[in-house]
Formats: C-alpha cells, structure tokens, sequence
C-alpha cells in the first residue's frame, strides 16, 4: 500500500500506466440497474459472400448460411436484413462505403487520394451511433466509446463513426489504456481521487476560458472548430466528474497488459476489446459503443485460419476462384464467431429479469456488399438484441433490392425510441425499413 | 476545400492538365508579388511537433504514440491543416500528456529553475515562470490577461511545497492551453504594413515548426522581440542558423520520410516462413540506415536531389552488410557506419533501400502495382485514374511456378486494365530485382529477372533497366524536381497547392533547379516565398455543419 500511495503522490496523479493495477484480480463486474437501452455497432471490412451469407427459408423459419452458422446459438435474438442496398458518394468503393455506412450521406470533397477516384475529404453528416448518443448518452461518463482493433491510418478509410459533419472519430486502439481511461480514476485512492479531481478541474476551467477568449478573437470557420474543442473539454469535465462520484459501481476484472503488436495479434486485441466494450456499457460508463475490426480494405492475414493472402487482395479475386471464395467464408464466418462472442458476454452480466443483451441493439455491418466489384448493393446486416423488448428477433428480413440502407439506419434509430423519421441524405431515405418494427 | 493538387495521369479521360503555368517571374524574386493567398483552418500541433515542444522546452520525452491518438494523413503529410480532426481523445491525452511531464519536473525540476533563472522572492519567480514559459511555449508574449490569469492558478502559497504545486498548476495549463496546442496566428497591430511582412512573432513560430518540427527556440523569440526578424533577410538569416543546429536534421527527417512512405515501415508485414531474414532487429536496422543515409546527404553531403537516387553508399552494420551482401567486417559491429559500395552492388540511393523496397511490396511478393504507383505519385506528383466502376479488380495471384512479371503481363492484357496499368506497371517491374523484404534476387521461379520498363508520360520518358538505371534518369528529370518542390510546399504550408500557387512554386523550381538541386537551400528558400513571409489572409468561410 505504502508503495503504491508513493507512486500515486504528487503530479503523478493522473490514470496512465498503472500496471500495479492488475494486483486487483479477476472478479465479475455488477451491472447497473435495469432499463437503459444502449446500441452497439460491429463492424467488418471488405464485403462478404453473398451466396455463403444469405439464410433460407421464411421470415420466422429461416435457416443460417454457412458464413452466420456461428451465431445459431443466439439465432432467435437475430433479425437478419438482406437485400438492402448501402448508398454512399464521393471517393472510392471503400471509402465511401466505410463513410456512408453509418451516417447515410456521402463524403465531402478533400485531399484523401486513394487508387481510382477522385481525392475525398471526411463524411459530411454525424453517423447513427452518435444521433443515438447525443439522445441516451448524456448520463454517462463517456456520450460513445469507440473501439477499434488494428485500425491502422488516420484517414477516411479507416472511421466510419462521425460526431457531425467534418468530425471523425478515432476509435480507440490500445485495450490497456482504455481500461485506464475508462476505469482507472476508480481505482486510485480517495484521497488522491479528490486531489486530482481539484487539480484538474482548476486546468480545465483556464483551459476553457481561454478557449473562449481565443474564440472571440478568430473567424467564424476557426471558431467553429475551437467552440468543438471547448465542448469535448466539457465532455471530459463530466467525465471525470460522473467518473469519480460512480466509484465503485463496478468491480473490475485485471487491467489488460501492454497490448500485443502485429497481424496474428488480431484476434487476441480484438477480444480484449470486446470485453472492455461489455464491460463499459455493464458499468454504466457508456450506452452507445461500437467495435471496428480493422478498416476498409483490411489487410489482415487470416493466418490463424490457414489463410495467408491479405483479406483485401482475396476480396478482389473473381468469383470464379473457388479456393479465393473459400476463404472469403471462412474469414467472414471467423466475424460472426465474433458477433457471436460479443453477444455470449452481453449475456454473461444479469441486470433487471435478464441480461445486459435485453437491453442492447446490435448492428454487425460492412462497407461493401460484394469485395470484387466494389458494390454496395445488398451489404450484409445483422442485427440482434431487442433494445428491452423494442424489436422483435429471431426473424429473417429480405427485401428485393432498391431499398436504400438509410431507411434500415432510420429505423434503427425509433427502435431505441428517437422520434426520427429521416437520416442522412434526403434523397436517400424513404422512411423507415417497411416491417422491421 | 475541393483543390486541385494533382496532375492526372490521362489515361482514362484524365485530361492531364497540369496545375501550373509556365514560369513568370525571375528566380531571385521569390515572393511573388500580388500572388493570392489561401488560409488554412487554425491547426493543431500533431504529435511529431507536439513531442519536440515538450522535449525542447523541458527536456522531456513523452511517449506521444501511447497518448494521442494518430494524426489523420492526407497528401501523404501528418499536418495538413483541413484534415486533422480534434477531439475528446485529444483533450485526454493532453491532459495525461501533462501529468507525464509534471511527474518528471517533479522528480527533476532543473528545466523550470533554468527558466526561472535568478529570482528574488517566490512572486518575482512566479511571476517569472508564467512570463518566460509562457512566451516560449505560446510563441509570442502572453497577453496581460493570460498572465494575471496563470498567477492567480499559481496561487500565493510560495512555500517549497507550494511553489511546486502552483509551477505544477502552470505547466499543466499551458500544456493544454489553445494556443500552444493551436498554431494560431494572431493579427497584432504591429504587423508590418510597410513590408508587408506577417509579424515578427508568427515568422518567429514559422521558422520554428518548418525547420525543427517544434517550437521557436529563445534566440529567434529575442529576435522578433528585438526587432530583428522584420525583413526577408532577417528571417534568411535565421532560417541558416537553424539549419546549422541538430535540431534540423528531426525537422527535415520528418518529411523525408513522409515523402518516400517510410513512415509506413513500422507496420508493413512480413511472411516470416518465406523470409526468414525479416525480423524486428533487421527493420530497426534498415530503418536507421535510411534516416542515417538521408542526414548524411543533407547535412553532411551535397544536400543534392540528385544524390538521394544515385549515391554509391550507405550505412550498415553487419547484419545489413550481410542483407546487403557487402563485405562484412566486424561480424558483431552494430554500430551503423557510412559504407561504400564496391563496383557491381546492385545498389545507389534511397531508392535501393530495403525500408523503402519493403514498404513498397506485399507480405509475401513484390508488388508492381504499388512500386510503380509510388514513383507516380510520390516522384511524378502524378495520380492514376480511377479503374472503371463495378470492374471486378483482381490482381494476379501468387504463383511459384511463374515470375511476378508474367502473371502481370496477364492481367496487363485485360482491356479494361490495361489503359492505367501500361503507366504502373512497368514502372513497377524495374524494381523486379528486390524482392518483398528488399533484398536482391538474380532469378525468379527459376528464370533470370528482367528488371526492365518503361517510363512514359514524363519528361524523362524511354525504356529503363534496373533501379539504378532508374535512380540516374530521376536525378534529370525537371518533372521529378518541380514535384519535389511541391511536395515541400504541401509539407511547409500545411495544404494542397492551387493555381493561385503557380507564380510560387514556380519561383521555387526555378531557383531550385539553379543551385543543382540543393534539398538544403530549397528549405531556406521557402522561408522567402509570400505563404511563408505574409500575414495569414482572413479565414475562407467554412459551410456550415
């Protein structure tokens, strides 16, 4: 204790690389009371195998195809939607795909050159998850909290959540650090708790004077973008704030180690992820999260599943490749082990009669429907959860194509009970997705 | 913010039109009068210059990758001033960014007693700290307002214990405070209507982030402060004294690599079972080199364009000397020397470096595409045009029983590929000798390798074999310098260029191509062109959001 006490002491008081912290152990974490929906989006890169990913059968009689079989365990908390197409405008096949996907609008004219199309800039309107957190995120210490496993460059292939127009979010990477960011004031002593909440709070308040200072002095673009600094400078106040007063709300498991670097590390950051998503949606430190498996045009070597060739340059190979086709199912089946793994530990936590999962809608998404060809048309969505009772699951949705994917985003956003009636593009919305609720 | 940077390679209905007019202006004049300027949004610092800020100023290192999330890259730099984004996670790091250094100041306050100097009483010290501090960290005197408002954080408990924890208070703060994270640049009433010349402070700051990716250093603030940087000369001036320090060579760097995409080395993948060699200690290694190879032209070279294709050594140790396939000496030497190349190493310039090879090749094979799109866009400042829409794009697939350059030549037969590959791949397969790791091979599936191409659409247009062959065309090509030129301007300005450019970048080929090429003097003479000398033009309005 007197060691620990010492370190913390002073200017060191601040939540970074606290590996004394996995001295806590491993206990189950508590949930918080019932009754708060919270959304989560999933995604993976590079478009599926349609033929491999579609379901058979009737609405509420469906079989999974051999890409979904490993989600038949949770089969009746599905609805899978096919058959919708995913709009989007500006740069390439990926980048606008990974850029519309979420916010139903294209991407603004900038200076992101990729191979073939002209240069694009970030996308110009917020994207779902965040419409759904400025309404049930407030409460919480953080509005979203975006993870992401290997995402690698900071461009526009590689953020598919916006806070608004021009306003990407980086997805956070590195599981350690979330842990300390997420959790890591709980687990500092009172007394250095509130010494550090004091400290920061005097910073915070001159940075913020002076960023309205500064604001009076610029133009109307450059104050827009210091008038955003100043809001997430207040975000990160609240943070704090609603931070420490929920301590011990939760119990924690062991802070992850230094996080494991390179392609066959994948699975591993990806799962350390997970868990720090459940377990920040368990401990009411968000409602609004999603988990980004690497980027548009992903390049992850599938080696843990024999498959040596980048998932991106298989993406591209003809439909007439068996052995490429082969390979594309097993990686995209390797996801929905994924989804499937993200909604057994939503399961894992009991809050209110249920679980956790009750409460959660979850959308499992892709930037392209088809690698090859770069189409966006009858993308891969699946969503489960009932957002407590809101949807109704276990249900196979297929439409027959010129249904654009913004009445899918907008009925997403009623079933977690927004009043809304259009997302994203006008001309791309008709209204909600005929039959989803 | 839609401009117009590139030149398009007119394949598939580009229609090539370079941005630029022929030259107009005598190269000794290189400010361009009555040129047009473009503002750029208010940026923020990125990492890189973040961590020199706080090395410099307090001699801390901070380990930024592990703080601050990454900065979004457009054009290929990591500070293009309309892309980079600001949000909670940079307020956090920030934040925790702070702690790191006032944790070390509290160890070793040596750095805060250097910029308090001799002070009488705890408010004199104070006092002086905010002011001192201040003035370095925001690159300007603070307003009277920020330092009243810093002394009252400071506090007036001037014991030991509370004058650590005011300084700590303060040095917190600044960290965080807009105007250090923000290159902002304030219109001040005494910027110079007669020159015509931004004011002493902001080129102070100019100089400081283009040379030394960092902050102004106390000589160039006296400078501005003591009227000393208020003409064209004064900032040459400076901007010599500035090369001539250490702190240059982490400037300059920064771009170079950035421009030839080794800043993609650290994450590029290797197939470990069909190169064996590859490992963390070989990547370090060829890292270091290029950065040792590139120092050495600048700085202790001729500083020529021209010698970064074609020179006949490098850096290596034993362990790339055995890579390379040069004589090793001392079998555990890991100490990088300067290396000559014997006649016959199939080896000259960057262009032959493994980080660059290896950055530019797939997992597991080399990559034509990619090499021969990086010479375009990288060297030519030219981009392709896009496939056609809905054309299913495969790439040939690994084949051991046939070389790279024939299951190319398949997929070059494709009509709707071939248009736009013709100008790729061809350019690609002149590097055929290196293999995806970089190192050089004589045979491919058991065939000699044909390391031969052709580079059309340039003014150095005509069949070429091998890289060197390749390197010593380069350093003739009036295209490959004018684009260099422009890959400095979008790295020093922050932004794209656009015709409103032209008169600028003309005058900076023109003076470059008339010192040989000197990569040295091009970095002084941008300090001399209108986008550095003026006043920041009034912000373009943004849409809405």
């Amino acid at each position: 204790m007197t060691s620990r006490r010492k370190l913390l002491h002073g200017a060191l008081a601040a939540a970074i690389g606290l590996p004394w912290l996995e001295a806590f152990g491993s206990r189950p974490a508590r949930a918080q009371p019932p009754g708060s929906a919270r959304f989560i989006v999933m995604f993976s890169p590079n478009g599926t195998v349609r033929e491999q990913w579609l379901p058979s059968g009737t609405e509420t009689d469906f079989t999974l195809s051999p890409i979904l079989s490993p989600l038949e365990a949770h089969q009746g908390d599905l609805v899978i939607v096919s058959g919708v197409d995913q709009q989007g405008a500006g740069g390439d096949g990926h980048q606008n795909g990974i850029g519309g996907m979420l916010t139903g609008g294209g991407l603004l004219h900038g200076n992101f050159a990729g191979v073939g199309a002209p240069p694009a800039g970030w996308a110009e309107g917020p994207s779902v998850d965040q419409r759904i957190a400025e309404a049930i995120g407030r409460g919480t210490p953080f509005r979203s909290l975006e993870l992401g496993v290997q995402v690698g460059a900071a461009d526009n292939w590689g953020r598919m959540c916006y806070r608004g127009k021009n306003q990407p979010l980086a997805p956070r990477e590195d599981p350690a650090r979330v842990f300390d960011d997420v959790f890591g004031t709980q687990l500092l002593p009172p007394e250095e708790r509130d010494r550090m909440r004091a400290r920061r709070q005097s910073i915070l308040d001159y940075v913020k004077d002076d960023l309205g200072r500064l604001s009076s002095e610029v133009g109307a673009a450059d104050r827009q973008r210091l008038d955003a600094h100043l809001t997430y400078v207040r975000e990160v106040e609240t943070r704090i704030a609603q931070q420490l007063a929920n301590v011990n709300a939760c119990t924690l498991p062991a802070r992850p180690g230094p996080t494991p670097e390179g392609n066959d590390a994948f699975p591993e950051v990806g799962a350390l992820q997970t868990d720090l998503l459940v377990l920040a949606l368990a401990c009411g430190q968000t409602n609004v999260a999603s988990l980004q498996w690497s980027r548009s045009v992903s390049q992850v070597r599938f080696t843990w599943l024999g498959i040596d060739e980048s998932h991106h340059g298989l993406s591209h190979l003809p439909d007439d490749d068996a052995e490429a086709q082969d390979a594309l199912t097993r990686i995209n089946q390797w996801y929905a082990a994924r989804l499937a793994d993200l909604i057994q530990k939503l399961k894992s936590y009991p809050e209110g009669e249920g679980t956790l999962f009750d409460q959660c809608l979850v959308l499992w998404c892709n930037e392209l429907g088809k690698g090859n060809t770069h189409s966006r048309d009858q993308a891969p969505y699946v969503l489960a959860g009932s957002a407590g009772g809101a949807l109704e699951t276990g249900r196979f949705l297929e439409f027959d194509g010129d249904v654009p994917h913004n009445n899918l985003l907008v009925s997403l956003l009623q079933t977690m009970g927004l009043p809304d009636t259009t997302f994203g593009r006008p001309e791309w919305c008709t209204g909600p997705l005929a039959g989803l609720i | 913010m839609g401009v117009a940077v590139f030149a398009s390679l007119g394949c598939a209905g580009g229609d090539g039109a370079p941005v630029t007019e022929a030259p107009t202006v005598a190269p000794e004049d290189l400010s361009c009068p009555g040129s047009t300027l473009r503002a750029v949004p208010l940026r923020r610092l990125t990492r890189f210059e973040y961590q020199n800020a706080v090395k410099d100023v307090f001699g801390v290192d901070v380990d930024v990758k592990a703080l601050l999330p990454r900065d979004e890259v457009s054009l290929g730099f990591d500070n293009q001033a309309a892309t980079l984004s600001l949000t909670d996670l940079h307020v956090e790091g920030a934040m925790q960014a702070a702690s790191v250094v006032t944790a070390a100041l509290a160890v070793d306050p040596a750095p805060l007693r250097q910029i308090t100097g001799d002070c009488a009483s705890g408010a004199e010290c104070a006092r002086t700290l905010v002011d001192t501090l201040g003035r370095q960290m925001m690159r300007r005197p603070l307003l009277e307002a920020q330092s009243e408002r810093l002394l009252v954080l400071f506090g007036d408990d001037f014991s030991t214990e509370g004058f650590a924890s005011g300084a700590e208070l303060v040095v917190a703060s600044l960290l965080q405070a807009p105007e250090f994270l923000y290159r902002y640049e304030r219109k001040e009433a005494a910027d110079a209507l007669e020159t015509g010349l931004a004011s002493p402070w902001v080129l102070a700051s100019r100089l400081g982030f283009l040379l030394w990716g960092s902050l102004p250093d106390a000589a160039l603030l006296d400078a501005a402060g003591e009227g000393r940087l208020g003409t064209a000369a004064d900032v040459e001036r400076e901007a010599r004294r500035l090369l001539s320090d250490p702190r240059s060579r982490r400037g300059a760097l920064h771009f170079y690599e950035q421009w030839l995409r080794l800043s993609d080395f650290d994450e590029v993948e290797k197939d470990g079972v069909l190169f064996r060699i590859w490992s963390p200690v070989l990547r370090a290694d060829l890292k270091e080199e290029t950065r040792l190879f590139i120092e050495d032209v600048l700085f202790e070279g001729d500083a020529r364009l021209s010698t970064l294709f074609t020179a006949r050594y490098t850096f290596a140790n034993a362990r790339l000397s055995d890579y390379y396939g040069l004589p090793i000496g001392d079998p555990d030497a890991t100490e990088l020397v300067k290396t000559p190349f014997a006649s016959g190493v199939p080896r000259a310039g960057v262009l032959t470096h493994g980080a660059l090879l290896a950055t530019q090749a797939k997992a597991n094979q080399t990559d034509p595409i990619h090499r021969g799109k990086f010479v375009r866009e990288q060297l030519f400042c030219q981009i392709p045009e896009p496939p056609p829409p809905d054309l299913v794009v495969s790439p040939p697939r690994l084949d051991p029983r046939k070389t790279t350059r024939e299951r190319f030549s398949q997929h070059r037969a494709d009509p709707g590929c071939a248009g736009c590959h013709e100008l790729l791949d061809p350019v690609g397969l002149i590097f055929e000798h290196y293999d995806a790791v970089g190192q050089y091979r004589e045979t491919e599936a058991d065939v000699p390798v044909d390391a031969t191409g052709y580079l059309a659409d340039t003014d150095v247009t005509g069949t070429v074999d091998g890289v060197l062959d390749l390197g010593r065309r380069l350093s003739t090509s009036a295209d490959v310098r004018r684009c260099v030129v422009s890959q400095w301007f979008r790295y020093a300005f922050s932004r794209g260029e656009t015709s409103d450019d032209a008169c600028t970048i003309d005058v900076l080929d023109q003076a470059f191509s008339a010192n040989g090429g000197d990569l040295r003097e091009l970095m002084v003479a941008l300090t001399q062109t209108a986008p550095f000398l003026s006043p920041a033009p009034a912000p373009e309005p943004e849409e809405a959001p």
